[in-house]
């Protein structure tokens, strides 16, 4: 369980998150949506330990972890993808999952000069798991393609089959479905309710797709001019007023074109 | 070998072979191997600085730093101690240099252990201040005594006396610390940040190594450092050496300047090699990978657990003790360390075009690099001058484009080097032997 508490982040006068609270259950997909601005992507980064909190605080599981940097909260489980894509690029789509597992024996230099059997065991393991998240994520046939050529809906599922390489406990997922045709946005949602009931993922997507997020999310947060707004099912999110106004302003009140 | 060394490796690296034999040739043997001594070790600087820019993107500009730290490690460790210096003032130096780092060590304890007020800024700056006046009444005494003493010859502390080869791995350790304190400090900002503070520091050291006397004789430069081969004349007066030149029908005199080039060559080439086995095994490896991934992206790196920071240090420091190393060796083939000759153009800019030519990323490249910009830098000269009185043959003697162009002949070292900066970043941006 992730509780955030009362998270300022001001950049100057300018409050991105101002005051957010929030609690993300152990085990839901709670979605995390709003206008643009409203502070979501910020939020994000300050829980991944990008950005430092100007206050407040982040627990997970009983533990203070605000402000740890993000390799830390990596070997707390805790993992997030990009809302653009941070691929490596000149390096193959295999080998952009292949270097995501912690604590490789081939990544101290003296196992790289004198312990090469015990890297060429791991190694062949990481290869067999990278090659199951490709095809997985029914992008096997580039598995040798450098990962800077593919395209950016690919390079989105990249990102996700990064965080299938380890056993995550939460997983942050910033617009994952942007850019991601309707096929392939199925396949991204089959791999997040896989994932999420098989192996016990807990995972946090900011996402601006509504049949996406109604098909996964349970619970969804509404954030606001740095706030959260509401919280609640689906459905309880579309039929609240204040949600309403806040996507359309207080001028628009055509309820009937937003319920549709 | 591997996978990064191809075909077109391959040729690239005969050509150069072809460029060095050719030197042999046209001029003489003894001219090919002062090129080659002084190629295998720009080698190792390139893969030094490749471990650095090539792995991590990681831009160092002070490389002429760590080179001078490497040349002070040979005097430090093979020159024998100055009995006399030491007698009136080697202890008092030593001590002036303990108080002064003790003096910083307890404005740092004042700092962090305090409780914060005026009262811990002012006693920090008590310390400071106070510190720094016993220092230097300690420490200066102690040099103007060290430095009194026979001033014409030596004016200095000496060395320890061991043989040269240990002054390799010391000046490899010497330029890690160096770049431990500048990584320490600025690895954590911007990238541009460590650019400038590496340009800074590397004036730094050379302006110590030019005006401490007491070190390493400032600008007086230390001469005549012992070598790990054999001198000349000891050939020339060697009974099983002449047998063996007058078996082969060969000049004494030049037979022995080939011998010692050659034995200098055989030391630098098996530091070369093993160089290569390190990084390469390194490079093609998980390890390898994660600094890809790292240079690739460092907030996904980040995010991916990998500890960004720690990472750009390793590499930092490994890089700056590689160049330490070579600095060392040249030192050592010079057998003398002259503060004066170190300049960035040519220990810094000229290591860059090397690594850039030959193919940053790839260590192959880098040695590539290396060979052919140091034989490049040398030739120049003589094929410029030899370009010039042919292309001026024709004109009358008076003639005003003759005179400006012979002329002209000293500055085609800069130009050429400019010339195959541009042609090799417009045909091959990734260099000669490109990362893959």
């Amino acid at each position: 369980m992730i509780v955030v508490e009362d998270i300022q982040k001001h950049f100057g006068g300018f409050r991105a998150v101002d005051g957010a609270s929030l609690t993300i259950e152990t085990g839901s997909i709670t979605g995390l949506v709003g206008p643009n601005g409203a502070g979501k992507t910020t939020l994000f980064n300050v829980i991944a330990g990008v950005l430092p909190p100007t206050s407040g605080r982040i627990i997970m599981d009983g533990e203070d972890i605000t402000g740890l940097p993000p390799h830390e909260l990596f070997d707390k489980g805790l993992l997030r993808t990009f809302q653009i894509a941070h691929e490596f690029s000149s390096m193959t789509c295999r080998e952009n999952l292949m270097m995501v597992p912690g604590g490789q024996s081939g990544e101290s230099l003296w196992n790289t000069w004198f312990g090469r059997k015990r890297i060429a065991t791991e190694e062949a393991a990481l290869r067999a798991k990278a090659d199951e998240v490709l095809e997985f994520l029914t992008i096997e046939h580039l598995a040798d393609h450098p990962a800077g050529a593919i395209s950016g809906g690919q390079k989105k599922l990249l990102e996700l089959g990064r965080t299938m390489m380890v056993d995550a406990k939460v997983v942050f997922l910033d617009e994952v479905g942007a850019g991601v045709n309707r096929t392939l946005l199925n396949t991204v949602g089959d791999a997040i309710l896989r994932l999420n009931r098989e192996r016990g993922y807990t995972f946090c997507m900011i996402e601006h797709d509504m049949d996406f997020i109604g098909r996964l999310c349970d619970p969804v947060i509404v954030m606001a001019e740095g706030k959260v707004l509401a919280k609640g099912t689906i459905d309880e999110i579309k039929a609240n007023n204040e949600v309403i106004e806040a996507y359309l302003g207080t001028g628009l009140k055509n309820k009937d074109a937003v319920g549709a | 070998m591997t996978k990064s060394l191809d075909t077109r490796a391959v040729m690239l690296f005969a050509l150069v072979a072809v460029l060095f034999i050719g030197t042999g040739f046209v001029q003489s043997w003894n001219t090919t191997l002062t090129i080659l001594n002084m190629g295998l070790i720009s080698a190792i600087m390139a893969l030094g600085v490749n471990m650095q820019w090539g792995y991590a993107g990681l831009f160092n500009v002070g490389i002429m730093g760590f080179v001078a730290l490497g040349g002070l490690a040979a005097v430090l460790v093979s020159m024998p101690p100055v009995e006399d210096a030491w007698a009136a003032g080697g202890i008092q130096v030593l001590l002036g240099l303990v108080l002064g780092a003790a003096t910083v060590v307890g404005a740092i304890l004042v700092w962090t252990r305090m409780p914060a007020g005026w009262l811990r800024a002012v006693l920090m700056l008590t310390v400071l201040i106070g510190g720094f006046f016993i220092f230097r009444a300690v420490f200066d005494a102690g040099v103007a005594a060290v430095e009194s003493i026979n001033p014409a010859s030596t004016g200095y502390l000496g060395g320890l006396g061991l043989p040269i080869l240990l002054a390799w791995p010391v000046g490899g350790v010497l330029a890690a610390g160096a770049a431990w304190i500048i990584g320490k400090t600025a690895l954590g900002l911007r990238s541009d940040y460590l650019a400038i503070a590496t340009l800074g520091i590397a004036e730094i050291i050379i302006a110590v190594l030019k005006n401490e006397d007491w070190l390493a004789r400032g600008v007086k430069n230390v001469t005549s450092l012992p070598r790990p081969v054999p001198y000349e004349v000891d050939l020339q007066s060697s009974e099983a050496f002449l047998g063996f030149v007058g078996w082969l029908g060969a000049d004494p005199v030049t037979a022995s300047s080939v011998t010692v080039k050659l034995a200098y060559a055989g030391l630098f080439l098996v530091v070369l090699l093993a160089l290569i086995w390190l990084s390469e095994k390194a490079l093609n490896s998980p390890w390898g990978r994660m600094m890809r991934a790292i240079r690739d992206n460092e907030v996904s790196a980040s995010a991916m657990g990998k500890n960004v920071k720690a990472r750009h240090l390793q590499i930092f420091i490994l890089g700056s003790a590689v160049c330490g190393l070579a600095g060392a060796m040249m030192t050592t083939l010079d057998s003398q360390m002259v503060p004066g000759t170190y300049q960035p153009l040519r220990f810094t800019f000229l290591v860059w075009v090397m690594v850039i030519v030959g193919g940053s990323g790839n260590n192959w490249g880098a040695v590539l690099g290396g060979f052919l910009i140091w034989w490049l830098w040398i030739q120049v000269e003589p094929l410029g001058a030899l370009l010039m009185q042919g292309i001026t043959a024709g004109m009358p003697v008076d003639s005003w484009l003759r005179d400006h162009l012979l002329d002209a002949v000293a500055h085609m070292r800069l130009l050429t080097m400019g010339m195959i900066l541009l042609l090799v970043l417009r045909f091959s941006p990734r260099g000669l032997i490109p990362e893959r």
